[in-house]
């Protein structure tokens, strides 16, 4: 019986010594084709939580480099307009709709590429860094080629993109567009003793869906299978409101498959 | 009425025709010295929006969670089966449970002192704090393991169990294995000298191991992450004493927001009962103990421990409205409990005796210290923190003292009173940063008159008085019953404190049941508010709904 109970200790312990964090290079990618990441995470400014979701967001961002693309959807009760500071509308009825569509019911939480985990696609943060980490290095089946061009006098964005199919596949795809906007100044409450009033006035928000320039859910690619070599052209207008800064946003491009809606390649681009 | 609410009638009244008929067969019978047994459960919701309370827009209109068990035994073998369909599921509960399927069987067979369970499994080592699978339905809660165990009595008073396998999440499992060992000695049955003895020991020790891969790009994790305790309980005449100790090491999880020290619990319950009069005492103190087979895994899942209460779990709908919800990350509790009897012919107790039990619990905050200057406390990919064993921290997460009277006044009246003073930190209990601590003063009468005939008329009045929150609350509910078969309840509760005008609701329900053997069947129509539900600790939030609620329960 002891010897149970030491083999439980000897061969069931991993005793984990400093550091204990892993070394945040080396992930870049840039400049090649290869499979790029959505993480979505559902948030809002009156989320005590979701600080510490975009901390999170942050680090795999900084581990990642241009291979993460991250989309902050602010939407359910949190992210509601009330009294000030918290009187800036976050939302988005592109963000709504996803939101309802998933049954997002706790925040933060998110989505990579979408997939589902357990009949759910939706997954806390503290699991994006492993689902990220098994689909990254994938061999991509799509590279988007994205243009833009900037109309400021009529605050007009053109969207340009070319789909290029770099696998064969019987499968149908769609094609979703969104404009995010970074920078944007304003109070998010925490949950963190360093901040006993529970709200950062100048939090900086990132990564804000502003708009789904072809809908929610984009245009249908394909009616018929997928050739290798396949090239799919896309193009949009969309116009930018007025008080989002065209400095600070950029167009999100991704692919997914119609059926299980799980994203296969995403590109982002800022606006010239 | 639409077709819906109709077809929701219509399902209530065949099972009421059904229930009413008598089984024509026995089950037992199928195989001589054979058993069957099992029970059956249905609750169906109809919901009507009601964004006044809060209710939201369900567009199914009719939600059901339903389930059965089957079980087979023959000869020291048996099998068991339980199928269950969300379609979908209840409000409240969560909505991966959506769908239908067995999620739990099992075959199991013993022989001389070997027991041996295939398939799933619920099981317990000592109070929990290392494992505790279980299910509790109200709550949404079943992680029950998909595995193998075996015990087995090498001699009478010694047991050792092993077990192996994944945890249900839904209708799937886990990623992480477990694995645990336990060994339980009653020294009075192994020792001859100490048979007679009436000092009565007993002492067990359990280890239980985690396996979970490594693919976290940004830490270095643990694999392999376990769990050890120790107990051992004394008992003499009135005395009662049980202790345990239970250690884990380095377990970064989402719970615990990824810190790598080590884990530590302790529970400590003594006792003293005589004739009419009885004393209990509890006292706990649990430091970063969360144990899950996914260390990604928040809210009921994959939980592979379970940290004992030691706060009272109030029955009554207004006492019960701020529950204690245990802090895996951390908390120091006491509980005393005292209860007596006066005795009946007196001038206190009456012609027919009255009994009052006094309850005292308190749940406190560890003391938490920086592992290093610029290290905030709870640092993501550190320590964590440092904390004293013996040293209470500042803040205060959950305090009721409580005294309920209980008295009979005659043959056919008797009564129950009830004042709980609670004290309950809505932030740390419900994950807010912003809400006040709410002090609550809850006053309670439950009158039951019995009536001729097996008939009995049951009335309840409750009031909760708080400035905090959502103010006072009142509360009122009448009910017939003819035993055993029928009863009738009318409620409501009221806020009527509420400093919002439009939200002084009144929540109310109407109600009508019938038993017989093992059938039962209930239909209710009303509202329900917001609010919390715990069963030894563990809670879920339960929304607002508005609409009818059929439940149908059989066993056999």
């Amino acid at each position: 019986m002891p010897g149970l109970f030491l083999f439980l200790f000897f061969a069931g312990c991993d005793k984990i010594e400093p550091p204990y964090m892993t070394d945040h290079t080396g992930h870049n990618g840039a400049g090649e084709v290869t499979r790029k990441v959505l993480l979505e995470e559902f948030t809002g400014h009156q989320c005590p939580n979701c600080p510490a979701g975009h901390q999170m967001a942050k680090e795999l961002k900084t581990l990642y480099g241009e291979r993460l693309v991250i989309v902050s959807i602010h939407a359910g009760w949190f992210a509601r307009v009330s009294e000030p500071p918290f009187d800036y509308d976050f939302t988005s009825p592109a963000g709504d709709e996803l939101n309802t569509h998933f049954g997002v019911e706790l925040y933060p939480i998110g989505m990579v590429n979408r997939k589902s985990e357990s009949g759910s696609p939706l997954i806390g943060p503290t699991a994006w860094a492993e689902v990220v980490s098994q689909i990254i290095d994938l061999d991509p089946d799509f590279h988007i080629e994205l243009s833009l061009n900037y109309l400021p006098e009529e605050r007009k964005l053109e969207v340009n993109a070319d789909i290029h199919a770099l696998t064969a596949s019987p499968n149908q795809y769609s094609f979703s567009a969104f404009l995010t906007e970074d920078g944007i100044i304003s109070p998010q409450k925490i949950n963190d003793p360093d901040y006993p009033s529970g709200v950062i006035e100048d939090y900086e928000h990132n990564h804000v869906l502003r708009k789904g320039i072809n809908g929610t859910w984009g245009e249908t690619l394909n009616d018929i299978a997928i050739q290798t070599g396949d090239v799919f052209s896309r193009s949009y207008s969309v116009n930018l409101d007025t008080d989002w800064i065209a400095e600070n946003c950029n167009v999100v491009a991704f692919v997914y498959d119609s059926t299980t809606r799980e994203v296969v390649q995403v590109e982002k681009m800022a606006l010239p | 009425m639409n077709k819906a609410v109709r077809k929701l009638f219509a399902i209530a009244f065949a099972f009421a025709f059904f229930l009413t008929s008598p089984p024509t067969l026995k089950s037992q019978e199928l195989l001589p010295g054979g058993r069957i047994w099992g029970n059956f459960q249905l609750e169906a919701q109809y919901y009507f929006s009601d964004s006044l309370i809060g209710a939201p827009e369900v567009p199914e209109k009719i939600l059901m969670n339903g389930f059965g068990n089957l079980n087979f035994s023959y000869q020291g073998f048996t099998v068991g089966m339980r199928y269950e369909s969300y379609q979908n599921p209840l409000l409240g509960y969560d909505p991966r449970y959506q769908g239908s399927g067995i999620p739990y069987r099992f075959a199991s067979f013993s022989q001389e002192n070997l027991e041996v369970t295939l398939g799933n499994f619920y099981e317990q080592f000592g109070s929990g704090m290392v494992f505790r699978t279980y299910e509790e339905r109200d709550l949404g809660v079943d992680n029950a393991m998909d595995g193998l165990k075996l015990v087995y009595r090498p001699v009478d008073g010694v047991s050792m169990r092993g077990i192996i396998g994944r945890q249900r999440l839904f209708f799937d499992t886990g990623p992480g294995i477990v694995r645990g060992f336990d060994a339980q000695v009653d020294l009075n049955s192994v020792v001859p000298s100490l048979v007679e003895s009436q000092n009565q020991w007993s002492f067990g020790g359990s280890a239980v191991s985690k396996f979970q891969r490594d693919q976290n790009p940004l830490y270095n994790l643990p694999e392999n992450v376990a769990a050890f305790s120790g107990r051992l309980n004394f008992s003499r005449g009135a005395v009662s004493i049980s202790s345990e100790y239970a250690h884990k090491i380095n377990d970064p999880s989402a719970e615990n927001n990824f810190i790598y020290k080590d884990g530590h619990a302790l529970l400590l319950n003594a006792s003293y009962a005589v004739s009419g009069a009885g004393l209990l005492l509890s006292a706990k103190r649990i430091d970063n103990m969360g144990f899950r087979s996914d260390r990604n895994a928040t809210g009921n899942d994959l939980n592979i421990n379970y940290l004992p209460p030691t706060t009272r779990q109030h029955l009554y709908s207004l006492s019960g409205m701020y529950p204690y919800a245990t802090q895996p990350t951390g908390e120091i509790g006491f509980m005393g409990e005292l209860n007596f009897s006066l005795p009946r012919e007196t001038p206190l107790g009456g012609p027919f005796g009255t009994s009052v039990t006094i309850n005292y619990s308190l749940a406190n905050s560890l003391h938490k210290e920086r592992v290093h200057d610029t290290i905030p406390v709870g640092q993501r990919g550190t320590k964590g923190y440092r904390s004293d064993f013996f040293r209470l921290g500042d803040e205060k997460f959950f305090e009721d003292i409580n005294i309920e009277i209980n008295r009979r006044f005659s043959r056919t009246l008797r009564a129950l009173f009830s004042y709980a003073y609670i004290t309950y930190n809505q932030n740390v209990i419900e994950g807010y940063v912003d809400k006040e601590m709410v002090y609550a003063h809850i006053l309670i009468a439950d009158v039951t008159h019995r009536l001729p005939q097996r008939r009995s008329i049951r009335w309840e009045l409750q009031h909760l008085s708080t400035r905090q929150d959502n103010q006072n609350w009142a509360m009122a509910m009448l009910e017939y019953s003819i035993a055993p078969r029928w009863f009738f309840a009318v409620s409501n509760q009221y806020n009527y404190g509420n400093d919002d005008r439009d939200l002084r609701i009144h929540y109310y329900t109407l109600s009508g049941g019938y038993s017989r053997g093992g059938n039962r069947i209930s239909l209710s129509y009303g509202k329900q508010r917001e609010g919390i539900i715990c069963v030894g600790g563990v809670c879920r939030q339960v929304p607002a709904s508005n609409g009818f609620t059929l439940n149908v329960s059989s066993s056999f």
